[in-house]
């Protein structure tokens, strides 16, 4: 089974701050994937600067392959400790998961206690202490399955509400069942969630946080794919084995361009049929195609869907919600993990008239756009020129 | 099933930006009784933009006849003519 992890950090700053004294960095290698949460003691630049220094130290150790023991021995050993209270300057907590089977390691330097999510119950994976440098660190292992979810928070997040609304915050065990039952809901990505938390624990600070809240969501889901086939190829010989090649692709397929639309009817023996309720001033109509889970128009769609993306900042909800082209296309780019673009090359000739009052001569320079902002954007995205 | 005058407007790149966005309200413009003789859809890129000698686009083709340069009027104006022609009975001429 191909799992896929979807990651989503958020991070509410403390009322009256400039910067946020929590920090999370993530890290994707070939082999493993690295979640770091760090929380510098008080707020404000310090903090923030103290959170960095710990997240990038962890990040870059653990990139580089050192042990997680290591790693850690290396931060709690160095990190400075308060003269007054006697604590480090930062706390952290380390999830790394290894791709080949899934497994998992969560090391918690005192941090809240990680949520860990099966089957949309709170369970509480048992947690080993080993003492390193005089300090208690967490350790808990295992293996991860599709459906799970973890969250990484910080101590702003079970404070939430703290003499505001609540005598004692928010809590471990209510932002747990919160979690809990939000999971219910089936979310369909991470952020969903975490979007839902933050959201709340602002609300129970009463719109001024008392202090920085930072949350790590990570869905265990399986990993959608999603083929575009765009532009008609050069030589049409090749036409066929093409399309034979995209439609048996896995995952969802798409297609960008009227006339490469038409190529693909001719081989699934079927017509394009084009929805005129979805065109608008800006964006041409869909069609519908056999085999096909979506066909728009090619350069101007996928030019408004890349402005769309950039407007929403890659959050699917913040999306438009009427139905056209460059909306539609722009869900499925977002609701996808591994994008391929079969790029057709053959140009049509008219598309470099001067008459047209749109540059759209180009399609290979669109889709490097494309390709770079998604690819920014933690999507897996590969490209073939035909 | 009677015939109507068959009415595709091209919705490809170039006729999309040279105007045929414009074009999606005909239908509502048509007189009523006219209205029911008329079958108006969209269709992918025909190709026509490519050959000089078909015109510019956008491009609107009725009853196999292809008109260039289409705007509102001209095209409502041949969509009234030929379903005018239908309505009368003189629908020997009409067709691709």
């Amino acid at each position: 089974m191909e799992l896929f992890l979807d990651i989503s950090e958020l991070s509410l700053k403390k009322h009256g701050e400039s910067v946020c004294g929590d920090q999370v960095r993530t890290a994707r290698t070939p082999d493993k994937t690295i979640v770091v949460l760090s929380d510098g003691l008080g707020s404000g630049v310090k903090a923030s600067i103290l959170a960095t220094l710990t997240t990038e130290i962890i990040i870059r150790m653990l990139k580089a392959d050192v042990g997680l023991a290591d790693v850690v021995e290396t931060v709690v050993g160095t990190l400075p400790v308060c003269r007054v209270r006697k604590i480090a300057y930062s706390t952290f907590v380390v999830m790394e998961i290894l791709h080949a089977d899934h497994s998992y390691k969560i090391v918690n330097f005192d941090s809240p206690e990680t949520m860990f999510f099966r089957r949309d119950r709170l369970i509480r994976p048992e947690r080993r202490t080993t003492r390193i440098h005089d300090k208690d660190i967490f350790v808990s292992q295992g293996c991860l399955e599709q459906g799970d979810f973890i969250c990484l928070i910080s101590d702003g997040i079970l404070h939430a509400g703290l003499g505001v609304k609540m005598n004692f915050g928010w809590g471990w065990d209510n932002v747990a069942e919160h979690v809990e039952q939000r999971l219910t809901d089936r979310p369909q990505c991470a952020w969903e969630v975490t979007r839902n938390v933050l959201a709340q624990t602002h609300s129970l600070y009463g719109g001024k946080p008392g202090d920085d809240a930072s949350i790590v969501g990570i869905l265990v889901r399986r990993r959608n794919r999603l083929v575009i086939f765009t532009g008609p190829p050069l030589e049409r010989a090749t036409e066929s084995a093409i399309v034979e090649r995209f439609l048996e692709s896995q995952g969802r397929k798409v297609v960008c361009g009227g006339t490469t639309g038409n190529i693909v009817a001719r081989h699934v023996g079927g017509e394009v049929q084009v929805d005129m309720k979805t065109v608008t001033p800006e964006v041409p109509p869909i069609g519908e195609l056999p085999r096909v889970d979506l066909l728009t128009e090619g350069i101007i769609t996928m030019s408004k869907m890349l402005e769309l993306l950039e407007i929403c900042d890659f959050n699917a909800a913040a999306l438009p919600s009427r139905r056209d082209g460059a909306v539609l296309l722009a869900r499925e780019i977002l609701n996808a993990d591994v994008i391929h673009f079969i790029v057709g090359q053959s140009i049509n000739e008219f598309y470099q008239n001067p008459d047209l009052s749109k540059h759209i001569s180009i399609r290979k320079n669109l889709i490097r756009e494309i390709v770079f902002a998604l690819n920014q954007h933690g999507k897996e995205v590969t490209v073939e020129y035909c | 099933m009677s015939k109507k005058v068959q009415v595709q407007i091209c919705v490809g790149t170039a006729c999309h930006i040279m105007g045929a966005a414009d074009l999606v309200v005909i239908e509502d413009l048509l007189n009523p009784s006219v209205r029911q003789k008329v079958e108006i859809v969209g269709v992918t890129c025909m190709g026509l933009c490519k050959d000089e000698a078909n015109g510019k686009p956008p491009f609107v083709v009725i009853d196999g006849e292809t008109l260039c340069e289409a705007t509102l009027d001209k095209v409502l104006a041949r969509i009234e003519q030929r379903a005018r022609r239908l309505i009368d009975g003189g629908a020997g001429d009409v067709g691709a």
